[in-house]
């Protein structure tokens, strides 16, 4: 019987981390969970590692193979660039196109680029960058000491896609996502053909209102998609949010159908563990999906 | 799948392979009489460098093998024990976050119905306000924070420390040996510590990692009234140059949560802050003696790196409702 890889998943964001232990080849979950910190652990990866040592420490884990992180769009660049037939370069054309777009050196940044539909002949790019302070702070000799240096570096916006690729497959129908956290929330479309849109709102302006206001402006613009939405983030487990959101969708002229994203299909999950945070964590599932 | 990763390229380990079948077999010879050139080298440069530079301690390692670093640091299994309903189990190696949540000093202050002033209080005599029943704990933050630093001998480490309004602590602690630690634990107990011993563990190189609940000896303290809601902003300008005299910077003070209590309001400050033990004690002595309402009724240290640490500290402040 073939040895099974087990990956370790966290997302981070500024005052919690969620975490998935997760064997990606049988798509099997052992175990997740949601942690708040008291500091910002993308700023300082020491509360991370300091966190996830206590955490490690106090669950019996089984050997972990290897380790990917997810960060929150919002704390680093994503773009999507459309390529044109007359560039020669596609790489030179993304990365042209990125140096332009920012106030600052492109060499501040470390940058990965995704083509669409293949890297041969790509018509579209999704572009994600970071500031490279924030990936040295990964590789720092410290993180590599306490054993919790990522092998893998990934927007959440990126690892929530392929999760909804794995778990519910995508065609050309365009789908919608929206992760909510306390302080942000985000909402995507993508399809087949990779991300098709990414709207972010910050912590001042997140409100029911806008959030829906946000969804119509989506549904109008796609608008062969169907009008359903999968909820997932910290606000998920709020059920007062998600039951004033749902209705509220449901009122709308255009009724959105919105579900908390609590399931995963064609994932199994470890018998006699509790599950109720999935929603919140699913960005650290996802990340799983591209440990090597 | 979007095949996303930036994390640089990291080279995997050298792993040995299995010779390709249909190598030509002068080859393979050939190094196979390098290799045998080497070992022999090897071993005259071995043989020479031993007979010329051997010193006793090289000996000494060689009949008396030392255990593996692996093997002395091997990380203990911890124990916990709960006590009661009212004192909830503290989570086994949990992180500090978690255990600050099993901190609950409402379960202990007697008669804690009554100060409940939204309507929730069990007593009929009156409702009493929480900074009347809680007094600005301003005080005993400076008294724990002083009780830890006496009462700590040489050969003490903490691994993490809480201090909760009005006057309860956590503490997650490594010792050298068991004496140190027991002259650590009556240390604390001659300042009037009430003391727990939640879970106990030794590493084998004789080290032992323990945790500490209980509640500091609080005299009485000077209460204080409601402030005025117009000098909440100066409040906080004055506890920032307070701390920066002190050379504490707080990040965080720019993110007042204001409250509303119908009767009163309740400014929170959660502030983070890198400065060393000692400037802090000196800031909650500067800021006990101080006129400043504001009160610190959370603080979680834990150390960041080698030689330094990070505290949270959550600050509260009572004021009137009326602008």
């Amino acid at each position: 019987m073939a040895v099974q890889k087990t990956c370790l998943g966290v997302e981070i964001n500024q005052d919690r981390l969620k975490i998935a232990i997760v064997e990606p080849e049988r798509r099997n979950i052992i175990k997740i969970d949601a942690i708040p910190t008291s500091g910002d652990s993308l700023s300082d990866t020491s509360i991370y590692a300091s966190v996830m040592g206590s955490w490690v420490r106090s669950n019996l884990l089984p050997k972990i193979d290897s380790m990917a992180v997810a960060f929150p769009a919002h704390n680093g660049i994503m773009r999507l660039v459309n390529i044109p037939k007359e560039a020669e370069q596609a790489h030179d054309y993304v990365e042209w196109e990125f140096a332009s777009a920012i106030n600052s050196a492109i060499d501040d940044y470390r940058m990965d680029v995704a083509f669409y539909p293949n890297a041969k002949k790509p018509e579209r790019a999704i572009v994600t960058a970071v500031h490279k302070k924030l990936v040295d702070s990964f590789c720092s000799l410290e993180l590599e000491r306490s054993g919790f240096r990522p092998d893998c570096l990934i927007a959440d916006v990126c690892a929530l896609l392929n999760l909804l690729e794995v778990s519910e497959g995508l065609d050309s129908q365009p789908k919608c996502v929206l992760k909510a956290d306390e302080k942000f929330a985000t909402v995507f479309w993508g399809n087949e053909t990779g991300l098709l849109a990414i709207k972010l709102l910050p912590k001042d302006f997140l409100s029911l209102d806008v959030i829906l206001e946000y969804l119509e402006d989506d549904c109008k613009r796609f608008h062969t998609a169907k009008r359903n939405v999968k909820f997932c983030g910290e606000l998920s487990a709020n059920a007062d949010f998600t039951e004033e959101l749902t209705k509220a969708a449901k009122k709308l002229r255009d009724s959105i159908d919105v579900q908390v994203w609590n399931s995963l299909h064609k994932f199994s999950f470890e018998k006699g563990r509790d599950f109720s945070k999935l929603s919140q964590c699913l960005g650290a599932v996802g990340a799983t999906l591209n440990c090597t | 799948m979007i095949k996303s990763n930036l994390m640089p390229y990291r080279p995997k380990k050298a792993t040995f392979m299995a010779p390709l079948r249909g190598k030509i077999k002068q080859s393979k010879k050939k190094s196979k009489n390098k290799f045998v050139y080497f070992l022999f080298f090897l071993l005259i440069a071995a043989a020479v460098y031993y007979n010329f530079f051997r010193t006793p301690q090289d000996e000494e390692a060689i009949v008396m093998p030392q255990a593996s670093r692996e093997a002395q640091v091997a990380v203990p299994q911890l124990i916990a024990k709960g006590f009661s309903v009212e004192e909830p189990v503290v989570p086994v190696n949990a992180s500090v976050e978690e255990v600050v949540k099993t901190l609950r000093p409402e379960t202990r202050i007697e008669g804690k119905g009554e100060w409940s002033v939204n309507g929730g209080g069990k007593g009929g005599e009156g409702q009493r306000l929480p900074f009347e029943e809680r007094p600005c704990p301003k005080q005993a933050f400076y008294l724990m924070l002083n009780t830890f630093y006496e009462a700590t001998p040489d050969g003490i480490g903490y691994l993490d420390l809480v201090y909760r309004a009005p006057n309860f602590y956590f503490a997650r602690v490594v010792a050298v040996d068991a004496k140190t630690r027991a002259s650590y634990t009556n240390n604390l107990k001659s300042k009037g510590v009430a003391l727990a011993v939640i879970d106990s563990a030794s590493y084998r190189n004789g080290n032992v990692e323990f945790s500490l609940q209980g509640s500091i000896h609080l005299p009485a303290e000077r209460k204080s009234g409601l402030t005025q809601a117009s000098k909440i902003n100066s409040e906080i300008l004055t506890l920032r140059s307070l701390a920066a005299f002190n050379r504490v910077r707080l990040a965080g003070l720019e993110n007042p949560v204001e409250e509303n209590f119908g009767i009163y309001r309740r400014v929170v400050l959660k502030t983070t802050t890198e400065a060393d033990y000692t400037s802090l004690l000196d800031f909650a002595d500067a800021l006990q003696k101080s006129d400043i309402s504001i009160g610190v009724q959370q603080f979680v240290s834990r150390p960041q790196g080698s030689d330094k640490m990070q505290s949270a500290l959550e600050f509260v402040l009572y004021a009137t409702n009326n602008r």
